[in-house]
């Protein structure tokens, strides 16, 4: 099922969705493990067979590691044979140390990134004892591959998804109505905006050297909302197509650019995976640190945990030089953000807007370490913003004015009506019926006419990890 | 009727009111874009549909990409071999399943279907089929009844949005910069009255060649899956028409000579194995079909006037060597 194609989405949903309400209510989990199966093992044939072998072994370890006395030794190799799976195909594609060249999809299964990380926080979960191991294989199996987030996330925890697994889901038009309508926003997102703004941030980034100055940042800040509609638009989709089946996943971001300080801005954007690693990674660290009592180690649990958790963060993006950079780059921001709290008065609540300029800027300046595939190439960007100004005309001249007249409408309305939805769910249930009917038709006909659908180009972002 | 019906049925009718608006606003720009294209190269599938249906039988039947539009002189052929000559040649993402799905309810006893596939055609992923499969389509919604296997029917569902909104965005440039919705089309070679009453293109006759071509490169993609989709699109269609008493070969396109070693390599790779799993006769070699870049119009596939020539000859004699057998 192709996600960013309007017509094969819905036509597969139709399909799939129509055949889910047919069974009898005991049945549905069944039928929603099979197409889930039927989805991994058409993205990723050869690949797939590894991650049920996978989960194979993270339901049956869970269960033993309920029941071991060493749990810490057993938890550790489950997480470490986990982290092998997930590394090791990047690895050889990194050194090139295969003996042939192996195609990406032979060795990493879909969604590979998304799944590790699901099954580190059970395992870590039934070893704390916060949730009992999953008896249920099927449960288990469909908490790990549910279809609709298994591309790209959100990751979902256990204590999230199973009770779900586990309830009955009966036929609600409510349901179907909310579905429909994640998923609208999100195909908007991604094909009128996300796609629209890749066609000049590809231009600029996959020409290091040839654009300069303005030209630079402005691709910049494009590639900034480029990737938060392609990754929300993605999660809306996802979000949405749970919900026609009668489940809900997380929300993975919150008006993400409205933060006032890099904390706030981790704590609002890619909420899920943010969440994984202030649990698993940021807070143990931090603890550990504070448990040594003295000066030395108290400055350190300031400065090491965020340190540690971005770098974290960079490296599960890939095993790239530039990920690296980036996450450690975001690690100091957090680091300076804390002691600027620690050390100042009360923000003035005049310079709000201040506050989310500069750290939109910061945050926008970290993408070039993100998008760039090498050092050199970082460097290249750079400099070509300070050694040579060229106008923003030089990059017009290859973009349709069309595309970039409707990238400029569009960015600061969906964002606008992100705001007023997120701030007033009810206000927007109560606006006159013909409102919501005109939103929906104005959503609908931007997907139809005015979708950017470049044959071979519609890979989400993150569908990459 | 109870009042608590009442909100149910003016949702349902407000639904069906939104939906009324959405299809009437796409299916009007989709009648704009229908009739823009009326006079574009792809709207000339109907012309050759005709001229394949009036024409009397014994026929050669050429079937291919450009290649196969710029490739014959028919006139020729029909006057050396005594066959009726139609060209079907238009462009190659068409796709072979279509291209052939398209013929298939006019073919008669004694027919011949002569397929001349470009190398992408044979070597490519997706079968090669691209945007000129939905402009085609747009210009004559009534080509959706040759298709006849699921796999058409994604392809058009996969690229008709990308199609769609490309049209709709040149309508508006077009209407915005020209002041017309409708504009006549400026193409210079490629419209739809460019050709023949064979179907052979001849707007080109009188226009200088147009740019130096590029080197023939090739490469098989990981495996050899496309090659083998293209071999059962081929002998599932020979033995279909096998029926109707029609016959079908098969040759190679004319192309650049390739001084590119791997290219040679993959080329006599895939000649074997097409002459070992094809059920139709392979006539020639790739080497016999390559020429001077100076004989080429514009594209790599495209020959000149004087490289049509010599085509045309290279193709009736290893027909004609066919037909002696």
């Amino acid at each position: 099922m192709d996600l960013t194609n309007p017509l094969l989405l819905i036509l597969g949903l139709t399909v799939v969705v129509a055949l889910y309400y047919a069974f009898p209510d005991q049945w549905r989990r069944y039928y929603l493990f099979l197409i889930s199966l039927v989805f991994l093992f058409l993205a990723t044939p050869q690949a797939s067979l590894l991650l049920v072998l996978l989960s194979l072994f993270n339901y049956g370890m869970g269960i033993f590691i309920e029941r071991a006395s060493k749990k810490r030794w057993i938890t550790t190799l489950s997480i470490f044979i986990n982290c092998i799976v997930f590394l090791f195909p990047r690895y050889l594609n990194l050194t090139g140390t295969a003996a042939v060249p192996v195609p990406t999809n032979y060795l990493i299964p879909l969604g590979i990134a998304f799944i590790t990380l699901q099954n580190i926080s059970y395992l870590l979960n039934v070893s704390r004892g916060i949730l009992p191991a999953e008896r249920n294989l099927l449960n288990f199996l469909l908490f790990i591959i549910f279809f609709p987030k298994i591309t790209a996330g959100p990751i979902e925890s256990a204590r999230h998804f199973l009770p779900q697994v586990r309830q009955t889901h009966p036929y609600k038009a409510e349901n179907i109505h909310q579905g429909l309508f994640l998923i609208g926003s999100g195909i908007f997102k991604k094909i009128v905006i996300a796609d629209r703004l890749a066609l000049i941030t590809d231009q600029v980034f996959n020409n290091p050297g040839q654009y300069y100055g303005l030209t630079v940042v402005t691709a910049v800040f494009f590639y900034s909302f480029q990737i938060y509609f392609d990754f929300s638009g993605y999660t809306d989709i996802a979000r949405g197509i749970a919900c026609l089946f009668g489940y809900d996943l997380s929300i993975n971001f919150n008006k993400p650019f409205l933060a006032e300080n890099i904390n706030e801005f981790w704590s609002r954007w890619h909420i899920t995976f943010t969440t994984w690693l202030r649990e698993n990674i940021f807070f143990p660290i931090r603890r550990f640190l504070l448990r040594q009592s003295n000066n030395a180690t108290a400055f350190l649990a300031l400065f090491i945990p965020p340190l540690i958790t971005m770098l974290a963060s960079g490296l599960w993006h890939g095993l790239k030089r530039p990920f690296i950079l980036w996450g450690l780059y975001h690690g100091l921001l957090l680091f300076f953000t804390v002691l600027l709290n620690k050390s100042k008065k009360p923000q003035n609540p005049k310079n709000r807007w201040g506050r989310r300029l500069t750290t939109f800027g910061l945050v926008t300046f970290g993408w070039f370490f993100f998008r760039a595939s090498s050092i050199p190439e970082i460097g290249i960007f750079l400099q070509s913003i300070f050694v040579k100004s060229t106008t923003f005309h030089d990059l017009l001249l290859d973009i349709d004015a069309f595309d970039l007249v409707i990238a400029f409408v569009a960015i600061p309305m969906v964002m606008g009506f992100e705001i007023y939805l997120h701030d007033s769910q009810k206000a927007w249930n109560e606006l006159p019926a013909v409102i919501r009917w005109i939103a929906c038709l104005a959503i609908l006909l931007s997907i139809s006419m005015l979708g950017v659908y470049q044959p071979g180009n519609t890979e989400f972002i993150y569908a990459g990890f | 009727m109870p009042a608590s019906n009442t909100p149910r049925r003016l949702k349902f009718r407000s639904l069906i009111f939104l939906v009324l608006i959405f299809l009437s606003i796409n299916l009007s720009a989709f009648y704009l874009i229908h009739v823009r294209y009326q006079d574009s190269y792809y709207a000339a599938m109907i012309d050759k549909i005709n001229i394949l249906e009036s024409t009397d039988s014994p026929r050669l039947i050429f079937v291919g990409g450009s290649n196969v539009a710029f490739g014959i002189d028919s006139k020729l052929i029909s006057q050396q071999t005594g066959y009726s000559v139609v060209n079907m040649g238009l462009n190659g993402n068409l796709g072979m399943r279509f291209m052939l799905g398209m013929i298939e309810p006019y073919l008669r006893s004694g027919d011949v279907v002569l397929v001349i596939p470009e190398y992408d055609l044979i070597l490519n992923t997706n079968e090669s089929i691209g945007p000129a499969f939905i402009q085609a389509i747009i210009a004559n919604p009534n080509l959706l009844q040759y298709f006849n296997s699921p796999q058409e029917y994604y392809y058009f569902l996969k690229l008709f949005p990308y199609v769609y909104t490309q049209a709709i965005k040149t309508m508006v440039s077009d209407s915005i910069e020209k002041g017309c919705i409708l504009c006549e089309n400026e193409e210079q070679i490629y419209f739809r009255s460019a050709f023949n009453p064979y179907g052979d293109i001849i707007s080109h006759e009188k226009i200088h060649p147009i740019w130096e071509i590029g080197h023939l490169y090739l490469s098989f993609a990981q495996d050899d899956s496309n090659l083998h989709t293209y071999i059962d699109i081929v002998n599932q269609f020979s033995e279909r028409i096998a029926e109707s008493g029609a016959k079908m070969v098969m040759l190679y396109p004319a192309t650049p000579a390739s001084g590119d070693q791997k290219t040679q390599e993959m080329l006599s790779l895939m000649d074997e194995i097409l002459r070992a799993e094809l059920t139709i006769p392979v006539l020639g070699n790739p080497d016999q079909a390559w020429y001077s870049r100076s004989l080429f119009f514009d594209k790599l596939y495209h020959l000149s006037v004087d490289g049509r020539a010599l085509n045309t000859q290279r193709i009736i004699d290893q027909i004609s060597e066919y037909f002696i057998e």
